[in-house]
């Protein structure tokens, strides 16, 4: 079997190279590699050039390949089909399933090489641009974003008592108006005063103050150094700007008044004294907001975190690589059993789209609003079958398709965050779960279709 | 219908009973009848030619042979065992009617890909393509993609993939289509020397003059059903007329033997010199033109030693 | 005159292939069905009524033509190349430069019909909208349902007549969807103007924004612009390959005035990329529409000008290219 397999992806990876379909991707890959670098400037400092090398070319370059793994997959056996070239293939003694299997890893191959290119290019643009930068930026970038840094945030504010409590007034409020609810817009409003919660919780007025404790991990490395990011922003006035003042203790020693300017409206990275925390201690901050001054706001999830290096920044790219390779993959099996089921073009429509709704189908939110006019005293309608129609089809594709929205690396290699192994095995745990589904479904179709007819 | 009767010829490599064959629409509704109740039997060491206008159902039948289509009604085993069994498949050989090849491959990459699907060895797989190649006379262009070959030159490499895994029933859909005459002699030859070992062909052809001079037994369609079977001998031969074939005689001889033929027959006995069949006179035309000159595009060697036995 | 009804015959003989291919109704009823159904869909407004309904209908119009402009042309050459078609068409006395171009005619009229039927659907699906409503005794935010509805079932509508048409008369399928479909939204645009947003039965008034009209032109034009685009890659490259090079190219023209900038004070090759690769922006003018604003139909002249002289020069490198191709 798996002689069949490899001869057949071999076939596929042959016929993709020698297609001007490889030729005019590369082509368009390395005009993105070399020319948005050029063209698009970040702020001009070297972290926002890496910033943009990480973040927008990556990005694009994975749009690209990703783009281009559908439209290829799709044709991988829609055209043998539509060509009668697959008729060739069914007569010899090979299984419906090693053929669906060996264009699966032909394309997976050639997924591969494409990131194996597109990773090099990355290493080989950002050793050119280090030629310009000095040592202490060298060093900089090698703390903050040629990195991987573990992340640990603060300990959650608890906010569940209020929660309930608002969110009974709200439902008795919708019960006393004669409207009912539905799970899902319970959920919603659920979520909603969640976040108004947290929102108004991060709000800090002249005078008045914040703490956050942070529980640093038990297997935090002594040698690794660790940090402390800090990020608001002022509700008024100047975007960049010093409020108040922070103090930093732990259970050991004295509090510390931070020495370095915190500005809003930046990343702010105060590495912390190796004698003052260590694994398993518990890190108090506190922000006193000057009175007189400006109110600040503090994102409820990423205001204040510690980060802790973990590992190198070529450890990062490849688990990056590695996880864009899983959706490459889902993709390619996603494109494959397209075309198995329909004909070309039909299937790059279908699977686009499908991929496009699974993107951004949870921005959709089923609208509200009546449909009559309505008097006051007269009752509302009741939510209508179209309302319950969209609002199942979104939860249901959230739930299909969130596991594999989840596998998303760009935006913690792009800031220095860890891309973790566990975040790698989850990738492909569901590549393997997801493609398995998929190529059973196909296969049994495409063993009770008539390749002839 | 009388079932077609393989005679002694055992095992059977194809068997199919009553096959029927129903193309529907999308409403389901059946559209066509290519096939209407079949039964059709291949014995080993046989060639058996399936004839019949466009539309009678021949290729039908050959897909379902193949398992490509499935029967509407009836059944079909193929070497004993269903047509949708890997196993079964690992010793057929197939030639479609138009050979639908991967244009971006060579030949020597075509016959490697369908060598490696039947799990042949890396040394007997070269051996072979090696030998197919010379044998339909595209050594010259086993590494020129399939893209930039003529119609004729696709149909060789098609020829070439049926035969990569020395098949014990080959199916031929016109074999000799778009072949000059030199290689549709060499097909003959090939079908004949895999047939003397034991295999079994069967061949659809437009082509009567092929058909006659290689099949052992005759299937004529026409609208999906078997209007005549048997045995070639037994259908062409003329068994109430005679003819003689002698060296000429001098005129005087000549009337006196016609003279008394007449007397005998009470009829007008026909004379004429008997002919060759224009394919034999253009093969000896070309062989004569060829010991002089034995390289050139398309130069064609005998058959593959590993069809015929000799390896 | 000879020639005149060789691409006359050959232009209408593309149009007919286009319309009957599956994907062609499958792009149009998904794009209609789509922007119907926004409206009603989208929770806010953000301060103007329609303008998200409107943003969409041409969004997708956008988006679905621009797909479909790149298929058709890619998949309409190498279809003829490929069956042989091509070369028993061109084995007549017609010309290599008229097969192209009465390609390109043929799709381009696809293309209209594509786009007329989006447009139809944006317009009414902006007036689907939420509005303020104000009577004598309530006030309220209201959505045309009646119209939404219609407008959702009319794709719906249109392939069960041609499932009948099908079943009982062996009509083809898809180009009688089609042709249904023209003659069900006229049918629902017309029957709209006699009811209010409320369902109840008024004076005609259509209650439509005319105004995007000329919005729907453009992104006409740019579909029209991509699949000269297309049809001149396809000669030479093959389906999958003319795909990613479209998408590349609609990338690249759609960040073009960020990339390369306009022609001044930019490199010489900057300026030269921002001349040659078509900037999709001069046909996305939706914003405009904005707070009431109009698109003046000068510009719609002037981007028809741009459109047509674009499509014209790369058809011109299309046909030069496509005489050296060996039609086998």
């Amino acid at each position: 079997m798996i002689r069949r397999v490899f001869a057949v992806a071999t076939l596929t990876l042959r016929g993709t190279i020698r297609s001007r379909a490889l030729v005019g991707l590369a082509v368009l890959l390395l005009f993105l590699m070399i020319g948005l670098p050029l063209t698009v400037k970040g702020s001009g400092s070297p972290a926002s050039d890496v910033h943009v090398l990480l973040y927008y070319t990556l990005g694009c370059a994975w749009v690209i390949i990703m783009v281009a793994t559908l439209f290829i997959s799709c044709a991988g056996i829609s055209q043998d089909i539509e060509q009668e070239r697959i008729r060739l293939v069914a007569v010899k003694p090979v299984r419906k399933s090693e053929i669906w299997l060996g264009k699966w890893f032909g394309m997976l191959t050639l997924n591969a090489l494409l990131l194996v290119i597109v990773g090099l290019s990355i290493v080989g643009l950002l050793g050119w641009k280090s030629r310009s930068w000095d040592p202490e930026t060298k060093t900089r970038l090698s703390q903050t974003v040629l990195v991987a840094n573990r992340t640990v945030p603060p300990r959650p504010e608890d906010v569940s008592d209020e929660l309930e409590r608002m969110y009974q007034i709200e439902l008795d409020r919708i019960k006393e108006q004669g409207r009912s609810t539905t799970a899902f817009q319970r959920k919603r409003i659920r979520g909603s005063i969640r976040h108004a919660l947290l929102t108004a919780y991060a709000q800090v007025s002249p005078g008045s103050g914040k703490s956050w404790q942070i529980d640093i991990p038990q297997e935090a490395k002594g040698e690794n150094p660790m940090a402390l990011h800090i990020n608001f922003s002022p509700l008024s006035g100047e975007i960049r700007s010093e409020h108040g003042s922070w103090s930093l203790s732990t259970e050991r020693g004295t509090g510390v008044v931070f020495e370095d300017k915190i500005v809003a409206g930046m990343g702010n990275r105060i590495p912390l004294p190796d004698d003052l925390v260590r694994p398993g201690a518990t890190l108090n901050i506190r922000f006193e907001n000057a009175a007189g001054g400006t109110s600040v706001v503090f994102d409820p999830e990423t205001a204040v975190e510690l980060r802790v290096r973990e590992h190198s920044f070529a450890w990062n790219l490849v688990c990056s690589l590695l996880v864009i390779f899983c959706q490459l993959a889902l993709l390619s099996a996603f494109g494959l059993a397209a075309g198995t089921f329909f004909s070309y073009p039909v299937a790059t429509f279908v699977a686009t789209a499908i991929v496009f709704l699974s993107m951004t189908g949870h921005y959709f939110v089923v609208s509200e609003g009546s449909d009559v006019l309505s008097p006051v005293g007269v009752q509302p309608r009741e939510q209508s079958v179209f309302h319950a129609v969209g609002e199942t089809m979104v939860l249901g594709l959230e739930r299909i398709s969130g596991p594999a929205l989840r596998l998303s690396s760009l935006a913690k290699l792009s800031n220095g965050l860890l891309v973790s192994l566990g975040s790698v095995f989850y990738a492909i745990v569901v590549v393997v779960g997801y493609s398995a589904v998929l190529t059973v479904i196909s296969c049994i179709y495409l063993s009770r279709r008539e390749l002839a007819a | 219908m009388e079932t077609l009767n393989a005679g002694n010829y055992a095992p059977l490599m194809v068997e199919a009973k009553g096959l029927v064959k129903v193309f529907r629409d999308f409403w389901r509704r059946p559209k066509v009848r290519a096939v209407d109740g079949i039964d059709f039997n291949v014995g080993s060491g046989e060639i058996v030619g399936l004839l019949g206008p466009n539309g009678s159902g021949k290729s039908t039948t050959i897909k379902m042979l193949l398992g490509l289509l499935f029967p509407s009604e009836g059944s079909v085993r193929v070497l004993g065992e269903s047509p949708q069994r890997v196993t079964a498949r690992q010793q057929i050989g197939y030639l479609p009617e138009v050979s639908e090849l991967y244009l971006f491959l060579t030949p020597r990459e075509t016959l490697d890909f369908y060598g490696r699907l039947f799990d042949l060895k890396p040394k007997t797989r070269r051996s072979r393509i090696e030998q197919l190649l010379e044998m339909v006379g595209l050594t010259h262009a086993a590494d020129r993609q399939v893209g930039e070959f003529s119609m004729g030159m696709k149909r060789r490499v098609g020829l070439a993939q049926a035969l990569v895994n020395d098949p014990q029933l080959l199916v031929l859909d016109e074999p000799t289509a778009g072949l000059d005459p030199p290689a549709c002699r060499q097909v003959k030859d090939t079908m004949l020397a895999m047939v003397r070992r034991g295999k079994s062909i069967v061949l659809s052809s437009h082509l009567l003059a092929d058909v006659e001079s290689v099949c052992d037994r005759l299937v004529i369609l026409y609208n999906g059903r078997i209007r005549a079977q048997g045995s070639v001998k037994e259908l062409l031969t003329q068994s109430d007329r005679l003819s003689v074939t002698m060296p000429a005689l001098p005129p005087e001889k000549m009337k006196s033997l016609l003279q008394t033929l007449r007397d005998h027959i009470g009829e007008e006995p026909q004379v004429e010199h008997p002919s060759l069949d224009l394919e034999r006179f253009f093969l000896n035309v070309i062989e004569d033109a060829g010991d002089s000159q034995l390289t050139g595009a398309g130069h064609h060697e005998g058959i593959a030693r590993y069809l015929d036995g000799t390896q | 005159m000879v020639a005149l009804n060789q691409l006359i015959t050959l232009t209408r003989l593309t149009a007919v292939e286009a319309i009957r291919q599956p994907i062609f109704l499958l792009v149009t009823n998904a794009c209609i069905v789509l922007t119907a159904v926004m409206p009603m869909v989208l929770l806010h407004q953000f301060g103007e009524e329609g303008k998200l309904a409107r943003d969409s209908g041409l969004a997708f119009h956008f988006l679905f033509g621009l797909f479909y402009a790149s298929y058709a042309a890619c998949s309409s050459l190498a279809r003829e190349i490929g069956s042989g078609t091509a070369s028993a068409v061109l084995s007549k006395p017609v010309s290599r430069s008229e097969f192209l171009v009465s390609k390109f005619l043929g799709l381009a009229l696809v293309i209209v019909a594509f786009s007329t039927c989006a447009c139809v659907s944006t317009l009414m699906s902006e007036r689907v909208a939420e509005r303020l409503a104000v009577t004598s005794n309530a006030a309220g935010y209201v959505i045309d349902w009646q119209t939404g509805w219609l407008l959702v079932c009319a794709p719906f509508a249109a392939m069960g007549v041609a499932g009948l048409l099908n079943y009982y008369g062996r009509r083809p399928f898809v180009s009688t969807a089609f042709l249904v479909l023209i003659v069900l939204l006229l049918f629902v645009f017309g029957v709209s103007g006699w009811f209010d947003r409320s369902g109840n039965f008024s004076s005609f008034d259509l209650q439509v924004q005319w105004r995007i009209i000329p919005a729907s032109i453009l992104v006409t034009l740019a579909l029209v612009v991509l699949c000269a685009i297309a049809l001149s890659l396809s000669a030479r490259l093959g389906t999958v390959a003319t795909l990613l090079c479209c998408f590349g190219i609609f990338v690249l023209g759609l960040l073009s005035d960020y990339w390369f900038g306009g022609t001044d004070g930019r490199s010489a090759i900057s300026a030269l990329l921002y001349t040659l690769i078509p900037n999709w922006q001069h046909f996305w003018r939706a914003d405009a529409l904005a707070a009431g604003g109009l698109i003046p139909w000068s510009y719609v002249g002037r981007a028809f000008v741009y459109a047509g002289t674009y499509s014209a020069a790369v058809l011109i490198l299309g046909i030069l290219s496509f005489r050296t191709v060996d039609i086998r």
